[in-house]
């Protein structure tokens, strides 16, 4: 079918606005995640970084012995596409991973060895010889205390070979410690008063050397406060961070999950297919018992009928479907819910998390939570049917009511144990796992402006259709 | 004024009710509904059950009870590893901090527990001889140190932690009481103006400022460029419609904790697209029944999220009964049968209610055509 001129731009039209409406609606997440951080998550961070508080300095190694750099492969890759992706020579690695063919497809996560050293650099982070950003400071300065030791060079950068014995400090000062976690020296001075075990004396100074496994008391509540601000940006101005958002967001890259460390994207991919499954079988159900809900309540049958539809169709949309749906399972009870008379989480055994495994699981775990979300929808269209006339009304009716039927179909997960975004959502909340929460809202928020894109486009297709008829 | 002008104006407003009923049974339902709801909101505001005395109870006696059990909890999962001569200055300040209490550290219930409870024991040194003395089955001391015995209620159904648990509905107690002894008609009583106020709150200001918006934007619709604007606009307001209220209610609740007012505002700001779309695809411009039906959407839009913001346990509505009723839904069925028909019975109210007026408002339309 050939697409008019006039129907195609009025459809590039509405892409260019659903992009304004995925601006708007990541400047809200913004707002909500990162410009205005409340006192919950900064309470509920501070705890979690508090778990690692301890007052020997055991983060200040004097000397290590250096190790080999290993990364972990993506699955399928070859030995000779990480050299080529690292810009490695392949004999090289081969050397290194004598064990493994060079052609070998390797499974996912694999530890390949790629330096038989490690990169200064990144030594002088892990050991806090110096902050993060400042990593070329740091090889310098490992140069400098290590004359003896030559620094070969690989991919332009200096490493350290492996088995040599690298001397870090000499001994930090407390003003350097001070400035590796981002407070002042005279914070550090304030916890260790004379005649503590870090200050036994009284003679702590600024420029006092501290050294391994000394008994000096940090002050982790301003660490804490002074990492999390770095953590979560807002030690930059808003409109740098707003800027910084918006760029990631629009490229996918949502930063490491605070929890796992786990890139958020792949946490939510893993999520996203129940969810979507989920909604999916409620639409469906919601269409089986909409659409013939609306013709009998749109009174075409008769006013004997129309009347009992119209209350049914009231009712589906009054029925909380969580309320509903626990009610359902303890009537139909699939199977070891109720031990003993007493509410067990369904479906947590691992086994029946594999939904897709045979159709008769699918139906068992999403049948009572599809049917119960879907009733919502169901009312919806059973009311769409009668006051509307052509499907296109009937799709611009239902438009506004998408969001709200995502959003509460989240909560059914939570009461059916179904690994998908809103339990996730629920956890990372309670974690205060903020890369992986706005990773969640992004995602969310744009499949539903794409939704509703296609649901303008096809009432833009009809309205065309039918002028042309 | 004389007497006949009197009695017809008194007389005027159940005339119109009575006529409503004739025209639209299905709004005088729903209006029936929603106004008893509203009696028996209003009448449970204020201390003693209430200034109408529908509360049945006083406040301290009905949540007296849950708080003590909260507070054990708390207090036991606070202390879980200390040593039981642990400074109470220190012990106060522990369970004074938001850590403990999470995003409800606010919220009143904890605030007024805190006080009146917990801090007076802290202050007297009882609290960990009263916890450890078996008054708290969560918790237990060996070698001196409090281990946290547990976290939740005990599941064995034989063994009530609290006298007057999970009784079944009686004359004492309308709709029976819950796992920590409370009255479920007083605690139903009790958030039902909240849920209430908060639906129509939300729906009012952002069905009002909807209708403000479309109105401001009409004349836009006379040029080409102002009918681009225009097109800009509603899809600047579809941003707001592509985050569910549901989450958008968690993010708040995330980061400044279950605030009325806080719930109010994205829910409000939820219906300014509905209005918008409903507004600008009528041909007939602003009609009453449009407004009205998008007011009784985002009303039930608003309830149904609130319920599922408090069913995730992020906020004390209805939807927590439920969710605390599930785990003892086989002896106390009454639990999450009561809380659940309140909440529907609300929103039926509110559907047939907006249907039955909207279909009014129409037919009046086309009878004045």
């Amino acid at each position: 079918m050939r697409v008019p001129p006039e129907l195609r731009s009025r459809i590039a039209m509405r892409f260019v606005l659903a992009l304004v409406s995925v601006w708007v609606a990541v400047s809200i997440i913004f707002l909500l995640t990162t410009g205005t951080v409340g006192d919950f998550v900064t309470q509920k961070l501070t705890n979690l970084e508090n778990q690692g508080a301890e007052t020997r300095l055991t983060e200040i190694a004097g000397e290590i012995e250096v190790g080999v750099t290993r990364v972990p492969a993506v699955n399928g890759q070859t030995i000779a596409d990480i050299a080529a992706e690292r810009g490695l020579s392949l004999a090289d690695l081969l050397t290194l991973n004598r064990e493994r063919d060079p052609q070998e497809s390797l499974p996912h996560g694999a530890r390949v060895t790629v330096l038989a050293g490690e990169w200064l650099s990144d030594l002088a982070i892990q050991w806090r010889v110096v902050r993060p950003e400042d990593g070329d400071h740091g090889v310098a300065l490992l140069s400098e205390r290590n004359p003896e030791i030559e620094f070969p060079v690989a991919q332009g950068r200096p490493y350290a070979p492996t088995g040599a014995i690298l001397t870090l400090h000499h001994g930090v000062s407390v003003a350097e410690l001070a400035e590796v976690h981002r407070i002042a020296a005279a914070d550090i001075l304030e916890v260790n008063p004379a005649g503590s075990p870090g200050n036994p004396d009284g003679a702590l100074t600024e420029d006092s050397l501290l050294h391994h496994g000394d008994q000096i008391a940090l002050p982790m509540s301003k660490i804490t406060s002074a990492t999390i601000r770095y953590r979560l940006g807002v030690d930059r101005s808003l409109a740098d961070q707003y800027v910084q958002f918006l760029w990631d967001v629009v490229r996918f890259d949502y930063s490491a999950s605070f929890q796992t460390q786990e890139n958020s994207l792949a946490i939510v991919a893993r999520a996203l297919p129940r969810t979507v499954q989920l909604n999916l079988f409620a639409l469906i159900i919601a269409l089986v018992i909409g659409v013939p809900l609306g013709w009998l309540a749109s009174g075409r049958t008769g006013r004997l009928v129309a009347l009992p539809a119209r209350s049914l169709a009231l009712l589906s949309l009054a029925v909380p479907s969580f309320w509903i749906a626990t009610w359902l399972i303890v009537a139909v009870d699939p199977g070891g819910i109720l031990e003993d008379g007493l509410w067990n989480i369904p479906f947590t055994d691992p086994a029946a998390r594999a939904i897709t495994d045979s159709p008769v699981q699918f139906f068992a775990l999403y049948g009572i939570p599809a049917f119960s979300g879907g009733l919502l929808m169901a009312g919806v269209i059973g009311f769409a049917l009668r006051w509307g006339v052509t499907w296109e009304e009937i799709l611009r009716r239902l438009r506004g009511w998408i969001p709200v039927f995502v959003g509460l179909n989240l909560v059914l997960e939570l009461l059916f144990n179904i690994q998908g975004l809103g339990l996730l959502l629920i956890q990372r909340v309670n974690q205060a796992d903020m890369p992986v929460i706005i990773a969640i809202c992004a995602i969310i928020a744009l499949s539903i402006v794409w939704c509703l894109f296609a649901i303008d486009s096809a009432c833009d297709v009809m309205e065309w259709k039918e002028r042309q008829t | 004024m004389n007497n006949s002008t009197l009695r017809r104006s008194i007389m005027a407003g159940p005339m119109a009710v009575g006529r409503l009923a004739r025209r639209e049974p299905v709004c005088s339902v729903g209006f029936l509904i929603l106004f008893a709801w509203s009696v028996v909101a209003l009448g449970a505001i204020g201390s003693g059950g209430g200034w109408l005395g529908i509360g049945r109870y006083d406040d301290d006696e009905v949540f007296k009870t849950l708080n003590f059990e909260f507070a054990h909890l708390k207090a036991a999962a606070a202390l879980d590893g200390s040593p039981a001569d642990r400074p109470h200055e220190q012990v106060k300040d522990l369970l004074a901090s938001p850590d403990v209490y999470g995003p409800f550290a606010e919220a009143t219930d904890v605030q007024v527990m805190i006080q009146d409870y917990l801090q007076p024991l802290i202050a007297e040194g009882e609290l960990i001889p009263l916890l450890s003395a078996g008054r708290s089955p969560h918790i237990e001391v060996t070698g001196g140190v409090i281990q946290q015995v547990g976290q939740g209620f005990s599941r064995d159904a034989n063994r009530p932690l609290v006298i007057n648990s999970l009784q079944s509905p009686s004359g004492a107690h309308w709709l029976g009481t819950n796992q920590t002894g409370n009255d479920i008609y007083a605690v139903i009583v009790d958030r039902a103006w909240r849920i209430l106020y908060i639906g129509f709150l939300a729906a009012l200001i952002g069905v009002a400022g909807g209708l403000l918006l479309a109105i401001a934007a009409q004349p836009l619709r006379r040029t080409p460029l102002g009918r681009a604007v225009a097109a800009v606009i509603g899809s600047v307001l579809d941003g707001l419609l592509a985050l569910p209220p549901l989450i958008l209610l968690i993010l708040v609740v995330f980061g400044h904790g279950p605030r009325d007012f806080a719930l109010i505002l994205p829910l409000a700001a939820f219906a300014l697209p509905l209005v918008w779309r409903s507004l600008s695809e009528s041909d007939s411009g602003v009609t009453l029944a449009a407004l009205i039906v998008v007011f009784r959407n985002v009303m039930v839009i608003a309830i149904l999220s609130e319920a599922a913001l408090s069913f995730f346990g992020l906020s004390w509505g209805w939807g927590l009964l439920v969710a605390q009723g599930r785990q003892y839904i086989v002896q106390a069925p009454w639990l999450t049968l009561s809380a659940g028909l309140a909440m529907t019975s609300v929103l039926l109210g509110v559907c047939a209610l907006g249907h039955g007026l909207g279909n009014l408002a129409a037919s009046r339309k086309s009878e004045a055509q």
